[in-house]
Formats: structure tokens, C-alpha cells, sequence
């Protein structure tokens, strides 16, 4: 056994060296009381160098016996085993100290992450409700979890780390007590077989697991809402957490999850299911209008009632295109303007809309492009599109009514509703993580089984 | 029981106003419609009963293992592609009839292929799904249409120019002597429960006996249904006047007028109600018969595909995509008579299969 | 390059299907009313005459911007399709609701004529019927001030969200063919007048299959609607002898039986009860005196009832559907029962009986 521990040193030494002696923020240091020798190897620049004087140096020549520094550094808090070279290799660059001494390669964990800070919710805000997100970096999110969801059966653990050269730390969290086991074991497969050279983003991460290369809907909610989290642990789903984002990906989720907020648990009864069924008149909204549009004006008048029907005509005189035209015009011109604002700064953003938005509208029925009618319409769409509270789900649905609106131009209202049947059709063969993605009564069905 | 096994029943009660049943039903309106309807509900209650409680002897098995297991090959092979046979023949009704529905009603311009192709790109897709899926899905569409059809059934009941009197009429020829065909159209609304047979893989009941009271809720439901598909369109369109309307109910929905709703025809919302749930219905049936002609057909594979419930659903949709030029409006009416007669026999042999089935398992 | 060449051909594909039934709603005509006329060269030959509003982007002016289209045929399918010659945009009859036909027209035979309506598709079932008099041209062309939509002012005649009137007889296009059709009840249309520049629909006639229109006057078309719809929020004159008021009814229901044995004459014993308060009055009324109110109303009610059943009766009519009620009660081979209806309902009597229930005086006592 000293045999092997002997190599150790001598293996790893030369592969660090060889990987690292050019990089300006590697640090070689030999710790040296005369009698004693020690070497300290780490990258500056990711390690917390306040620490590392408290931690080692003073200490080792405090000691002056390696023995004793050796023992006291395997009973530092942060002290990691050595496994073999590549991941000596791979441990340093997730800032941790090499430490050799004597024979023997000693690792001790003491990154140190420049924006721990605790992000305010920007993405999925609520009126009342915590107001913080998470953080950027992956320890402070599972500090900020297990705040928040005191349990003894809370399981963390750490997956391979992903993307071949993003290399990121990524752990999966769950509640050993409520989860699924075969849902665990199905994520961490699905983890160990993702492959792709970087990996930035839960999206990205969510892309990666999923088995189907080409997806319209989310199958895994991204949220920042530590709340959320802790409500996804309670109902025994799977959190994966990826280092350096304050977003964090839960598996396996239905489709309603993509249309509550937090704020349905913090508001009165009544009040959250107003809201919800508005969020859903809101989808319904955004999903339907412009094709019904469409169909209706120009395959089946009769549906409208007369009054409306001669309104709806009236306003479309001056208009020399046909509907699905007139339509797919002020559609893509509103994308613009929300991609717009997306990219644009945000003081400049909301001029740009306003501007882009009124002018256009007005301009555009004067000009005679488009009917009256059509800019509520667009309105309305563009609205309600945004009630959606998680954005993976509102940019699906932006993507899907076009969908709609293609069917509706070539069939008429029986591509509305032929379309609309396809939709759940789809997203009921969906499945997340091996559970169905759409299925009602979803809470009911799992308290049988 | 399952929820999902009561939705199937419930949706081909609500399916049956669409496959030619209600005009069936008004043709003979004057030789004992009632006393069919009666013997109907009598006789399918029966066959529901033995059959279901037969299916649940079995749980989380299908109808083709079991009949595969305990007759003889021959026969198993015989009597599954002939059930199989009728279910298409049953989604190929509903299919052929909303095409033509469609055609009329909501775009007469369109060519019927183009919609038939819609519908079964439709239906092939759906009926593909996992077992289970397609139960999610039902259920997802019966929810939206269910509420809004009961209310147009409601509204048709206490509309102020529905003549009671017309109705009445036919009840008096209630002890008449009634055709087969009338007996077997009325039975096509309550057949639903015979997709337990492919359903029972995954319904997982708790029960392995239909209780009564559910059970006895679904005959008067089931009473209560037929008899509405047969005399809303009598009282709206009158003893002697509603002889000649090719789908009565249609023709019925547009007599109704909602003065306050967002839409004020009432044909539009049932017609597109009905999109929906034809629909459904053809994704179940086609599921179902899918799944039994697949238990006897060689299992063959491409790419790792299994490629044979695909073929079997492209045949069945080129051949419903092609019937309206095939057969004449008459054909299929004639032959949905003989299919509906045909289908009481059927009851009896699937009954006494599966009651045979069961004793061989008990003395194994 | 594959999922190139697959989009190319689902695009093209749609483009070849996209052609069929996509009609933008301002390339529609909407014909709102539609007249039938009898045709002034020709006897046989009908004249269709069409009220085809255009779209206008003044919402106020929609009223006027109307074309009366009018072709002769020999047939309604025949001349419309002349009509559709003339106009450049597609004639739709998704939105037709009101049908007039002109007082000549129902002396033909009027199956015929219905017929076109019921064969169609597009036509709406509830779409309105009446009678224009003298014609149905005349009906069409006329012009209300202030109309938002052309036709406009008759579908808020008809329509319930407009005036409810007992001597506006609404009829609906199935109504009115469910009675033409059924045997044992006949159909009624409101007649429709143009008098000093406004609408006046304050008649009905009543049409049967191969027979000439009956016309009922006012009063009687009132009390027609009255029995047949049991409209409420109605007022009615009680003119007695001394005492004459006008009785605002609040509730009306009727029912009635028809008793035929063997051995005694054929009765329709006919029941009709009032609810109702004092609208106005010009003797003074008395609390007191509410019994011999009530039997007042008992009296011109019955008296009312009766000399309407008995002109219906005379004139070989039915709206009410008494033998419709009688198929409904007998058994028996339908062929038969309708004959056997046709000689009773000529010797039947009718029994009146009214129960009136005077509650209140109105406002003051």
C-alpha cells in the first residue's frame, strides 16, 4: 500500500506540471522549515486565498512535523481523498488545493465562487412571496434549500460533472422519503449519458437529457424560486442544480406546472383560482384568437353574430390582403417588438415598445394594412401570451399558435379544432422523465398509486 | 371501477348521434321505436353486464391474450380478426359520416379527401399513442365537450317551441312490432363497454365485479341518452317532417337559437363539439382494433419500429379517405342497418366466448 | 438538406390545397333579408328580391349601404343564381334572417315554395318568416331612420332582445315548416306592413298546405299569441258595463283536453288562467268589489276565446295544433286518426273556462 501511495506523487506531479506550468494563476509552492518539505499547488484565482495562509501555512510551520500537518490537514473540514490523477486534475480546476507531502497527494476542497450573492426574482416574480431567487453558485443554492425545506431525508447528490469541456459541477437534490426511486435512478442515467462539449444553462441541460432531439415543449420546469423548489421537493420531484446558474431544472413535471406561480399558494382561495382560470383563458387567448380570426372571417362569417360580422367586414374593407396575411403581419411585427425589449436595454426597452407599438398600430390601420379589429386582436394576443408564468412554457405556446394559424389557413375552423385536438393529443404522448407529461387529475391519481 | 371506463360508455352514447343512429331511429319512428329502444337497452345492459364482469375475471389482461390462451387457435385467430374487423367498421362509420358532415355543414368547398386526410392523419396518430395515453386524451376532450353538450341538450329540452305533442306521438306506437336493425342501431349507443376488452390491460380496477349501483346509473343514463338522440330531433322537426333529414340532430341544433350566447347559432358549437368528439371516439375505436389485430398478425419489425399497427392504420385510412367516392350516401346507410343487426349477434358470441374463457380458467 | 426539401414540399403541397372555400368576409355579400314576390309578367314565375347590405368602414352609415338585387324566375334556386351573376362578390346566406313572402305567393302552393329553404345549407333554420303586404318588395325596401345595420330594426321586431309585443307573432323558418309539414296543426305568419313610414306588424294569417291564407285581425292575433306562447308583461282592455279597465297580465297559462266519446259530441275543454294587476282604469276602483273584477275578466276572456276558436273552426284552420293533441292521445294508424280528426273537428265544441286572479291594483289603489 506505501508502494502505490509512493506513485501517487510522482504521477500526479509531472501531469500537473505539464498541464499547468504555463498558466500565469497556477501557484507552485514549496513550504520549506528546513527540515521539512511540503509542496502546495493550486489556482489562485479560483481558490479562497484568505484561507489558504490560516489554513496551511501558518499551521505547517507551526507544527513543523509533517506527521501532524498531515494529520491535521486529513481532518480539515474541506478535506477531499485522493481518487486518481484525472481527477486530481478535474478537483483543481473546481478550486481545490493539491497538497503533497511526503508521498502522499492530499486534496482539500476550498473554492472560492466570486458572486455567491442571492439574486432578487426577476424571472418568476411574485407580489407576496419571498423576493429572492437563487444564487450563482451551487453551494449557496443548496444552503438556501435546505433553509427552506428542513427535512432528514433530503438527498444530495453529486452527478458527474457535464459537458466535456464546460465541465460543470451539477448535483441532483431530492426527498429520499417522497421521490420515486425509479425517477431518480431514470435522471441520473439520463445525466450519465449526456454528452455535449458545454453546457451553460438549465435549457441547455434540459436539451441534453431529453431523449428527442427535436422538442417543442418543456419537459422539465427551469425555475429560480428556492419556494418552488421546496414545494417540488415536498411533492417528491428531483431538483437538479447546475453550478454557476441561478436557474435550476425539476423533473418530472406535468403540464399545469407550467401554469401555477407561487403566488397561488400565497393568495386567498378564491382569489388563486380566479387567477389560475385566468391564466388559462389567457393561454386560451393567445393560443386561439388569431386562427379564429382567420377561420372565422374567411371560411364560416355565419358563426359571428350579424352585427359583429358587418363590423368585423367593415374594418377590413380598405385592407388589400387577405386575412391569414393581414394576421401573420401584425404577429410578426409584435415578436419583434418583444424580442425587441428583450435585447435592447432596459432603459431604452420600454420607449421602444411604446413607440414601435402605438405608431405601428396606428400607422398600420391608416395606411389601410391592417383591419381595426386586428390590432386588438394582436393586442390581446400579445397580453395574454405573457400570463403565462413560466417562460419556457408562454415562448412554446408563442410558437405553437402559429402552428394553428398555418391548419386554420388551409382548413378552415376544422383545422382550429383539428389543431387544437393534435395539441393534446401531442402533449398527452409527451412524457417526462417516464411520467405523463398531461394527464388530469394528476394529484389524485398519484395519491392511489 | 375506473373513471376511464366510464367514459368510454359515455362517449359513444354521445358518439351514436353522429353514426346515422338517430335517423335509423326516425325512420321507423311509427313502428315501435320505444319498444326498441326498451328491448335495445334491455338486451346491451345484459351483454354489458356478462361481458365487463367476464373482462374483470381477468385483470390487467386484454381481450385477445385471453381468447388466445383458452380456445383453440383456429377459433382465437377466426374471432379476433372478426372483432377486430368491427371496430374499424364502427370508427369507419363515425369517420365517414363527420366527413360528410363536415362537407355539408361547415365547408362545402372543400374536397372530402382533404378532410378525410386531416381526420386521419388525426386519428392515426392518436390511435398509435400508448393504451393509457389515449384514455388521458379522452378524457381531456370529453371535459371540454361534455358540459357544453349536456347544456345544448338541456336547452333543446326546455326550448318553448319543442312540441311535446309530436313526441307523444310516437309514444303511442310504442307497442309495435320494431325491426332488428332499429334494435341494433339503438344498442350501437351503449356499446362502449366493450373496449374494456383492450382497456382492461391497463384499468387496473380494484373491483373484479361491476357494482350495481354504478351500474344501474349507467342503464338509466344510457335510457335517458338514446331516447333524447331519438326525440329532440321529433320535437323539433315533427312526426311527419322529420322523415327526411339525412342527420337529424345537425339539422336540429340549428333550430336552436341561443339569444344571449356569444354565438347565436347553436349549430356551430355542436358542430364543432362534434369534431371532437368523432374524433375521440374513431382514435379509440381504431386504438382498439389496432390492438386486436395486432395480437394475431406477425410482429414486424423495421428499424426497431414495429411497423404492422402503422400499415394496419394507413389500409384503414385509405380506404375511409377513398369511400365517399366509392359508396353512395344510400350504401352506407344500408349497410350500417345490416352492421347495427349484426352487431346484437356479436354481443352474444363475444359474451359466451368470454363466459367460456372464464370457466376454463377456473378448472385450470 | 433533407428537412429542406421536406419543407419545400409541405409547402407546396399546402398551396396547391389552399384554394378551397377561403372567401375573406369583405369579398361576401351578406344578404341580411330575403323577399319572395310573385312575378308581375308571369304568373307562375316567382320574383326574388334580395337585401344585400355591403360592408362599410363607417360604422355609422351601415343602414343605408344596402342593394335590393331582384330577378325572376322560374324557380327561387333559378333566379338566384341570376342574381349571383349580377353581384361581383359571393353571395352568402349565412347571416339571412328575416324571410318575407309576398301576400300573392301564399296563395300557391306553399311547400313548394319552402322547399328551397329547407334544401339549402347555408340557411339559417332560425331565421325569421313573415308576410309583406301588399308585397314582400315593399317590405324590403323600406328604410327606418336611424337603422344600424340594414334590416336591423326587423330582427329587433322579432328577436327577444327587441320589443316584446303579444301582436308581434314571431315565427321561426323550422316553426314554420315543422307546421306546413305536420299533419293536425297549422302554420302562422306575422304579417308585415309598411304604414306612414314605419313597420307595423300587428296581423297574422294563418297558412295550410293547398288552402288560401287566413288573415285574423289585431285583437285576435293578440289573443292568439296570448293562448299560443303565453306571453306575460301583456295588457289587455276588459270592457264591461260599467266598468271598463285594462288588465296588465302577469301570468297566463293555459291547457286544455279534448274529450271525444262515441257516445256524446266532441269537446275541447279549454282552460286558461290569469294572473294579473289594474293598469289603468277609467271608472274608480274599489278593493272590495275585486270578485266581480275577476268575473269580468272570466267573461270578456271567454267570450274573446271562444269567438276565435270558432273562426278558426269555420275556417277548417288548426295553429294551435288541437289534432296534432289528438294524434297524441289515440292510437291507432296514423292515416286514420288525421282523417278521423278532419269530421270532428268540424262538429266540436269548445268549452271555455277562464280563471282569473286579479292581485293588485297597480301602484295606487
Amino acid at each position: 500500500m506505501f508502494q502505490k501511495k509512493k506513485s501517487d506523487v510522482e504521477r500526479v506531479k509531472p501531469l500537473i506540471e505539464s498541464n499547468f506550468k504555463s498558466t500565469q494563476d497556477v501557484n507552485f509552492q514549496t513550504l520549506n522549515t528546513g527540515k521539512e518539505k511540503a509542496e502546495i499547488i493550486y489556482i489562485s484565482t479560483i481558490v479562497d486565498q484568505s484561507q489558504i495562509h490560516d489554513l496551511f501555512y501558518r499551521p505547517f510551520f507551526e507544527y513543523a512535523n509533517l506527521e501532524k500537518f498531515e494529520s491535521y490537514v486529513q481532518s480539515l473540514p474541506y478535506y477531499k481523498s485522493f481518487v486518481d490523477e484525472q481527477e486530481t486534475i478535474k478537483e483543481m480546476l473546481h478550486g481545490t488545493v493539491v497538497l503533497l507531502i511526503q508521498d502522499e497527494v492530499h486534496l482539500v476542497g476550498l473554492r472560492h465562487q466570486e458572486n455567491t450573492a442571492v439574486l432578487d426574482a426577476s424571472v418568476e416574480t411574485t407580489i407576496i412571496g419571498p423576493q429572492k431567487a437563487l444564487s450563482e453558485d451551487i453551494n449557496t443554492n443548496i444552503n438556501l434549500i435546505r433553509h427552506r425545506y428542513h427535512e432528514k431525508s433530503l438527498k444530495i447528490e453529486n452527478a458527474p460533472n457535464i459537458g466535456s469541456k464546460s465541465n460543470i459541477e451539477v448535483a441532483v437534490v431530492y426527498d429520499a422519503e417522497k421521490v420515486d426511486a425509479k425517477v431518480v435512478e431514470e435522471v441520473q442515467k439520463k445525466l450519465d449519458k449526456a454528452n455535449r462539449p458545454i453546457v451553460q444553462s438549465a435549457g441547455e441541460l434540459h436539451r441534453a437529457l431529453t431523449n428527442k432531439k427535436k422538442r417543442l415543449f418543456p419537459t422539465m420546469l427551469v425555475t429560480e424560486r428556492p419556494d418552488r423548489i421546496a414545494y417540488n421537493l415536498s411533492q417528491g420531484k428531483i431538483i437538479i442544480m447546475i453550478e454557476g446558474l441561478p436557474f435550476v431544472l425539476i423533473a418530472p413535471t406535468v403540464f399545469f406546472d407550467f401554469m401555477s406561480s407561487m403566488e397561488d399558494f400565497y393568495q386567498p382561495y378564491w382569489v388563486s383560482k380566479f387567477l389560475l382560470s385566468l391564466r388559462y383563458l389567457g393561454l386560451g387567448i393567445s393560443l386561439f384568437l388569431p386562427s379564429a380570426y382567420v377561420g372565422v372571417t374567411s371560411y364560416n362569417p355565419e358563426v359571428l353574430r350579424i352585427q359583429l360580422a358587418f363590423s368585423i367586414a367593415g374594418s377590413r374593407v380598405p385592407v388589400p390582403y387577405p386575412s391569414y396575411l393581414e394576421v401573420l403581419f401584425m404577429l410578426l411585427m409584435m415578436e419583434m417588438l418583444t424580442e425587441a425589449s428583450i435585447r435592447l436595454p432596459k432603459t431604452i426597452g420600454s420607449t421602444a415598445t411604446t413607440v414601435g407599438g402605438l405608431i405601428l398600430g396606428q400607422a398600420a390601420t391608416e395606411a389601410g394594412l391592417v383591419s381595426n379589429i386586428m390590432i386588438i386582436i394582436v393586442a390581446a394576443v400579445a397580453i395574454s401570451n405573457f400570463i403565462i408564468p413560466i417562460n419556457e412554457m408562454s415562448f412554446a405556446m408563442r410558437v405553437m399558435k402559429y402552428i394553428l394559424l398555418a391548419l386554420t389557413t388551409f382548413t378552415g375552423l376544422i383545422g382550429l379544432v383539428i389543431g387544437t385536438i393534435a395539441l393534446i393529443y401531442y402533449l398527452v404522448s409527451l412524457d417526462s422523465v417516464g411520467h405523463p407529461y398531461l394527464k388530469l387529475f394528476y394529484g389524485e391519481s398519484k395519491q392511489q398509486s | 371501477m375506473s373513471r376511464y371506463f366510464y367514459y368510454l360508455v359515455v362517449l359513444y352514447m354521445l358518439a351514436n348521434v353522429v353514426a346515422l343512429v338517430p335517423r335509423i331511429l326516425i325512420q321507423d319512428r311509427l313502428n315501435g321505436t320505444v319498444m326498441a329502444l326498451v328491448i335495445a337497452i334491455v338486451l346491451t345492459m345484459f351483454y354489458f353486464y356478462i361481458f365487463t364482469n367476464s373482462m374483470l375475471k381477468f385483470p390487467g389482461k386484454g381481450q385477445p391474450e385471453i381468447v388466445l390462451t383458452y380456445t383453440p387457435k383456429w377459433f382465437a385467430f377466426t374471432y379476433l380478426f372478426f372483432v377486430a374487423i368491427l371496430y374499424f367498421c364502427s370508427a369507419w362509420f363515425i369517420l365517414v359520416s363527420f366527413i360528410d358532415i363536415t362537407n355539408i355543414f361547415i365547408n362545402p368547398e372543400m374536397p372530402s379527401f382533404l378532410i378525410g386526410a386531416v381526420f386521419l392523419a388525426l386519428v392515426s396518430f392518436g390511435a398509435l399513442m400508448k393504451t393509457e395515453k389515449t384514455l388521458y386524451a379522452l378524457e381531456i376532450v370529453l371535459l371540454i365537450s361534455l358540459p357544453l353538450i349536456i347544456a345544448i341538450f338541456f336547452k333543446a329540452y326546455f326550448n318553448q317551441l319543442l312540441s311535446w305533442d309530436a313526441i307523444k306521438v310516437v309514444f303511442i306506437h310504442s307497442f309495435e312490432k320494431p325491426s332488428i336493425s332499429t334494435i341494433g342501431a339503438a344498442s350501437y349507443s351503449m356499446i362502449g363497454f366493450y373496449f374494456i376488452s383492450i382497456y382492461n390491460r391497463v384499468l387496473k380496477p380494484k373491483v373484479n365485479k361491476l357494482k350495481l349501483i354504478p351500474f344501474l346509473l349507467l342503464g338509466i343514463l344510457a335510457t335517458v341518452n338514446i331516447f333524447t338522440s331519438f326525440l329532440i330531433p321529433i320535437g323539433f322537426n315533427g312526426v311527419d317532417g322529420s322523415e327526411n333529414y339525412i342527420y337529424p340532430w345537425f339539422s336540429t341544433a340549428d333550430s336552436i337559437r341561443m339569444e344571449f350566447g356569444f354565438i347565436e347559432r347553436v349549430l356551430f358549437i355542436f358542430l364543432l363539439l362534434y369534431i371532437g368528439i368523432s374524433i375521440s371516439t374513431a382514435t379509440i375505436t381504431c386504438h382498439v382494433g389496432v390492438e386486436t389485430l395486432k395480437s394475431i398478425l406477425p410482429k414486424k419489425k423495421w428499424k426497431g419500429i414495429a411497423m404492422v399497427p402503422s400499415m394496419i392504420l394507413l389500409v384503414f385510412s385509405v380506404f375511409t379517405i377513398s369511400s365517399p367516392y366509392l359508396f353512395s350516401q344510400v350504401h352506407i346507410f344500408d349497410f350500417s342497418k345490416f352492421y347495427f343487426s349484426l352487431l346484437l349477434l356479436v354481443g352474444a358470441i363475444s359474451c359466451s366466448v368470454l363466459l367460456y374463457a372464464v370457466r376454463r380458467s377456473k378448472s385450470k | 438538406m433533407k428537412t429542406l426539401f421536406q419543407t419545400c414540399m409541405l409547402i407546396c403541397t399546402l398551396v396547391v390545397l389552399s384554394s378551397c372555400g377561403f372567401k375573406d368576409i369583405d369579398k361576401r355579400s351578406f344578404v341580411v333579408s330575403m323577399g319572395i314576390d310573385q312575378s308581375q309578367e308571369n304568373e307562375k314565375n316567382y320574383e326574388v328580391i334580395l337585401k344585400i347590405a355591403f360592408p362599410s368602414s363607417e360604422a355609422n352609415e351601415q343602414g343605408k349601404n344596402f342593394q335590393l338585387a331582384t330577378e325572376t324566375g322560374r324557380t327561387i334556386a333559378e333566379a338566384v343564381s341570376r342574381i349571383k351573376a349580377k353581384t361581383s362578390n359571393e353571395l352568402d346566406f349565412g347571416h339571412m334572417k328575416i324571410i318575407v313572402l309576398g301576400e300573392k305567393i301564399l296563395e300557391r302552393d306553399i311547400g313548394q315554395t319552402m322547399d328551397w329553404f329547407t334544401r339549402r345549407r347555408d340557411i339559417q333554420q332560425i331565421a325569421f318568416i313573415g308576410v309583406g303586404k301588399p308585397t314582400a318588395r315593399e317590405v324590403l325596401a323600406h328604410e327606418p331612420k336611424g337603422e344600424r345595420l340594414p334590416s336591423n330594426e326587423l330582427f329587433l321586431f322579432f328577436g327577444e332582445t327587441g320589443t316584446e309585443s303579444p301582436y308581434v307573432t314571431t315565427n321561426y323558418l323550422f316553426h314554420f315548416r315543422r307546421n306546413l309539414e305536420e299533419r293536425g296543426i297549422d302554420g302562422y305568419l306575422p304579417i308585415i306592413e309598411v304604414k306612414d313610414d314605419i313597420f307595423s306588424i300587428m296581423t297574422m294569417c294563418l297558412v295550410k298546405k293547398g288552402e288560401k291564407p287566413l288573415p285574423l285581425k289585431d285583437d285576435e292575433t293578440e289573443l292568439f299569441n296570448l293562448l299560443n306562447r303565453g306571453y306575460d308583461k301583456v295588457s289587455i282592455k276588459i270592457q264591461g258595463v260599467k266598468q271598463h279597465f285594462i288588465l296588465s297580465i302577469d301570468q297566463l297559462s293555459s291547457s286544455y283536453q279534448i274529450l271525444s266519446t262515441d257516445s256524446q259530441k266532441p269537446v275541447i275543454k279549454y282552460k286558461v288562467n290569469i294572473k294579473g294587476n289594474i293598469e289603468e282604469s277609467m271608472v274608480e276602483i274599489k278593493e272590495e268589489k275585486m270578485d266581480q273584477y275577476n268575473q269580468l275578466v272570466e267573461q270578456v276572456v271567454k267570450k274573446r276565446t271562444e269567438a276565435l276558436f270558432k273562426k278558426l273552426q269555420d275556417s277548417h284552420y288548426d295553429p294551435l295544433g288541437f289534432g296534432l293533441r289528438y294524434r297524441a292521445n289515440h292510437s291507432g294508424d296514423e292515416n286514420v286518426k288525421v282523417k278521423e280528426w278532419q269530421n270532428i273537428y268540424d262538429q266540436i265544441r269548445f268549452d271555455v273556462n277562464v280563471k282569473a286572479n286579479i292581485t293588485g291594483t297597480g301602484v295606487i289603489e
